[in-house]
């Protein structure tokens, strides 16, 4: 595989230490890894996309470094220190947030019980966080399970925002959204990152979104990332996109 | 004005006994609330605490829950304090809790409401049996706690004590409520019982919220052990029983609402009180049983009437069934079992003989929960009372009727079927937990109404069967100094192998697969034409006929029957060898027969040999939760499961093997990884990528 190691500009940043580092991850399901040879790394501040066709194991990489998969080898550090087989309480606690696919939301509990229960001792406070996303403030008191789809994404950005991780992770924000609330969505991990220096790692499948927002991005193909880049190179190379979703992505 | 108050007196009474049922019934709720299990030994927590209490406070030794190693120390050389005595229950069942969770229900966190219900009861039986070993069941009494006296109030006597409790459940109730609604450690046990993986994003460990809440109801288990012994007699098996009222109050409030909780736990316990003093008043009512009984009506009135969908917590959850056996040429099989039991039958002689044909008959019970449990994945915990109803019904058809042999073991086996569909109705809406609750209740109320006594089990001296005749053939267990005889046993023998081949013949039949389909998973049954109820409903009648079949054997067998053999407790026991043995496979009932069975041959033989027979019911308990836990496929399958103490065992042994033949190796999953790296096909898959 010789795309990942490519030295990318980004590489020579210098002295500042990766938010989330991964090195030669392998994980999957009961002992058959599914992805292979993950390295990557965000910088805090910086957007990163995770693109991908279905079932590049876009999913499975980032369960993974929350803690929901035991990886089968290799290391994810955070800040530099390595975190590895920790349990995913271990890395929430430790400033990890994934907004995962499906949104985990507690249905039975309200959004304001949501936040107070997502809220940390150095975290936003409710209010600032209802600054960001204003929308929330008038369903304060209603149930997860009776808010809409766009909603509930929405509150789930919200509840990993509201520990004011270091690393967010977030999972497929629009699957089964319309447009209007991913556009509304994906430039808040935009304004995460400048203003709180988060380390934002996302997936999505809108490629033109991700690509707007993001500051560099990995394609994944077949468990593998087969290139990575910023995302103004990516931008303007389509050819090369096309290529690396239909698995036969060559070093450009 | 007399009359009222003496009502009014018996409404306060009853105020003690609800409050043991709505204490036991909080804690139970925080126990599914957090972890999703119905925890069947909570009374038996319950009962520990009461024991440990009272014989701090009478004697100052603390009462360990083991048996063989010392279980007493002795703390002073008189009765500490009550305070203290107390104080010290209350730890130590919240230790015992902490450790019980850690041990049997954290491991099987994400398993089948049948596993989860099954390592519950192992550790029920498990609990009441070292409190046999080690107290006896002498019932046991200490002096009054809170105080007692009375007060005049208006002209009315009212018991203070009494009073004490209720205001006890109401503060425990609105405690609860109010850390459930508002604090942290609520809202965190709410959301990680609803989706763990989403608690676990957000910082929350799901085992740690289960442990804490775990300890809390170990701690009002402890509570009501303690308050209640002054005034109801302490015994292990009485107060282990608690839990049963406790289940139906719990369920009333839907293992949801404390408040619910508070006011049907207090409500049962006056109506039970109004009851005994209304029996003496109307004296049309039934007698029998009408107290005792009452919370099992209930239990099954809420559940089936008041329940439109109750969703069983276990639905979501990855859930493991037992597997199942495939039968293979199951005539030539029969016969092979055949020729062995006969064999065996004229070789052993005496205790022995009667142990195999004890063996066979238990053998045949358990087939009925290998249709039911096995193959469709419906728990019962009644089957014994079935067995029971129709040993009872061959006594008055045989010997008060007369009717020639082989008429009233077909008649007597077939009156169960109604009964079994009836008790399957609750199963068109219930699944898992709720169903084994109200299966329990049914058994728990049978045993009040129709075991306990009156014509039809003929009370304490039980019922006598004379032996079976074909064509003036007699084929009974006994004639003259006989006993037991051969022919008997190939009698019972003959009996089983048929139900074994109807049984194999069942799993293989379509009506076989329908049931897999149904136990899979209901919704796609139905969505592939299966009709799921009817399935259901003729699964019970199936399993109700051979369970009484069974117990027509037993009935035979013994000569004389009566109602305590067919009790609740029979059941779970049955339920536990035979959950143990394999209850997917017919196999598994043949080794829950003659391994397992307390009068079976393999227990009679140890007993024999190395006198352990006291120690059965302890041994089943372990054996339960330790199935429970490791191996849901049981003995009689060849897999090995994949989680638990015994298999932590078999890594560590290979850790060490894998450390003697090269140290440098890695361990843990990576090494599983290399091992799949090595398989071809895999080499194959990377290697045209790379």
């Amino acid at each position: 595989m010789a795309m990942t190691t490519e030295a990318s500009a980004v590489d020579t940043v210098g002295s500042v230490v990766p938010a989330l580092q991964v090195d030669n991850l392998c994980a999957g399901y009961l002992g058959t890894a599914v992805v292979r040879d993950i390295t990557l790394r965000v910088l805090p501040g910086e957007v990163v996309a995770l693109l991908g066709p279905n079932g590049a194991g876009k999913t499975t990489t980032l369960a993974t470094i929350a803690g929901l998969l035991r990886p089968l080898e290799g290391s994810v550090r955070l800040h530099g220190v390595d975190l590895g087989r920790r349990r995913p309480e271990a890395m929430a606690k430790s400033g990890l947030s994934l907004v995962p696919e499906g949104r985990s939301l507690f249905f039975g509990l309200t959004v304001r019980e949501h936040l107070k229960l997502a809220r940390r001792k150095t975290g936003t406070s409710e209010g600032e966080l209802l600054d960001i996303l204003p929308e929330l403030r008038p369903c304060l008191d209603r149930r997860a399970g009776l808010m809409s789809g766009g909603e509930q994404q929405m509150l789930a950005l919200a509840r990993a925002l509201m520990s004011r991780p270091t690393v967010l992770l977030v999972d497929e924000m629009s699957l089964g959204l319309a447009p209007v609330i991913v556009d509304r969505l994906v430039p808040i991990l935009r304004r995460t990152a400048d203003e709180l220096s988060t380390a934002v790692l996302f997936v999505e499948q809108h490629v033109a979104v991700a690509l707007d927002v993001a500051d560099r991005a990995y394609v994944m193909n077949h468990g593998r990332i087969v290139v990575e880049g910023r995302a103004a190179d990516l931008r303007q190379d389509r050819e090369l996109l096309t290529t690396s979703y239909l698995g036969q992505a060559t070093a450009s | 004005m007399t009359t009222i108050s003496s009502y009014l007196l018996f409404v306060l009474l009853g105020l003690g006994a609800g409050a043991a049922y709505a204490i036991l019934g909080l804690g139970l709720v925080l126990k599914f609330r957090s972890t999703g299990v119905v925890d069947f030994g909570h009374g038996a927590v319950a009962m520990f605490a009461a024991y440990v209490f009272i014989q701090l406070r009478s004697s100052g030794v603390l009462e360990l829950p083991w048996i063989w190693l010392p279980h007493e120390v002795t703390l002073s050389s008189q009765g500490l304090g009550t305070a203290l005595a107390m104080l010290i229950a209350v730890a130590y069942s919240a230790v015992l809790g902490l450790i019980l969770y850690q041990l049997v229900f954290r491991p099987i966190q994400g398993s089948s409401a049948l596993t989860k219900v099954c390592a519950a009861v192992g550790v029920m039986l498990g609990l009441q049996a070292v409190a046999v070993l080690n107290f006896g069941t002498q019932g046991r009494s200490t002096p009054t706690i809170l105080p007692s006296g009375i007060v005049r109030v208006a002209g009315l006597i009212v018991p203070v004590d009494r009073l004490y409790f209720a205001g006890l459940v109401v503060v425990l109730a609105a405690a609860l409520a109010l850390v459930y609604r508002y604090t942290r450690f609520g809202l965190a046990t709410r959301a990680a019982d609803e989706n763990p993986v989403g608690a676990s994003l957000m910082g929350l460990s799901p085992t740690r919220l289960a442990a804490w809440n775990w300890v809390l109801a170990s701690v009002l288990a402890a509570v009501a052990g303690i308050l209640i012994s002054p005034i109801a007699t302490l015994d292990p098996s009485s107060y282990t029983l608690f839990v049963v009222p406790a289940l139906g109050v719990a369920l009333v409030a839907r293992f949801r609402s404390f408040a619910v909780v508070a006011a049907t736990g207090l409500g049962l316990g006056i109506a039970q009180a109004l009851i005994t003093k209304l029996l003496t008043v109307w004296t049309w009512l039934p007698q029998q049983g009408l107290v005792a009984g009452l919370p099992f009506i209930l239990i099954m009135i809420v559940m089936t009437v008041f329940t439109p969908r109750l969703a069983a917590r276990g639905d979501q959850a990855r859930s493991t069934n037992p597997s199942v056996g495939t039968p293979r040429a199951p005539f030539r099989t029969a016969l092979g079992c055949f020729v062995v039991g006969v064999v065996a039958l004229f070789l052993l002689q005496g205790s022995l003989r009667s142990a195999l044909i004890s063996s066979l008959v238990t053998a045949c019970i358990c087939l009925s929960l290998v249709v039911l449990t096995g193959y469709i994945g419906q728990v019962s915990l009644a089957q014994m009372s079935f067995a029971g109803v129709s040993a009872f019904t061959l006594t008055h058809l045989a010997t008060d009727l007369g009717w020639p042999f082989p008429l009233p073991l077909i008649a007597a086996a077939l009156v169960a079927v109604p009964l079994g569909v009836l008790l399957g109705l609750p199963s068109l809406r219930l699944r898992g937990v709720n169903l084994a609750i109200v299966t329990l209740a049914a058994a728990s109320a049978m045993d009040a109404f129709v075991f306990a006594g009156g014509w039809f089990s003929g009370g304490d001296a039980g019922r006598n069967i004379g032996s079976p005749r074909l064509f003036g053939w007699d084929l009974g267990i006994a004639r003259g100094h006989e006993y037991p005889r051969v022919i008997f046993g190939v009698f019972v023998l003959l009996v089983v192998c048929a139900v074994g081949v109807a049984v194999a013949r069942l799993r293989m039949s379509a009506t076989g697969r329908m049931f897999l389909a149904v136990r899979s998973n209901e919704r796609a049954a139905a969505a592939a034409g299966i009709n799921v109820s009817a399935a259901k409903l003729l699964a019970f009648g199936y399993a109700s006929f051979i369970a009484g079949l069974g117990g027509c054997l037993l009935a035979y067998q013994q000569g004389n029957i009566s109602g305590s053999s067919f009790g609740a407790f029979a059941s779970l026991s049955l339920l536990a060898i035979a959950y143990v043995a394999g209850v997917g496979r017919i196999a598994g009932a043949v080794v829950a027969g003659v391994m397992l069975s307390p009068n079976g041959l393999f227990v009679t033989l140890a007993d024999k040999y190395l006198h352990v027979g006291v120690y059965a019911t302890l041994v089943a308990g372990l054996a339960l939760t330790l199935t429970a836990i490791q191996n849901p496929d049981g003995i009689a399958s060849t897999k090995a499961g994949a989680r638990g103490a015994g298999d932590a065992l078999v890594r560590l042994a290979k850790k060490f093997n894998a450390h003697g033949e090269n140290v440098g190796a890695p361990l843990g999953p990576p090494s599983r990884f290399q091992a799949k790296a090595a398989d071809p096909i895999e080499v194959q898959w990377s290697g045209e990528r790379g």
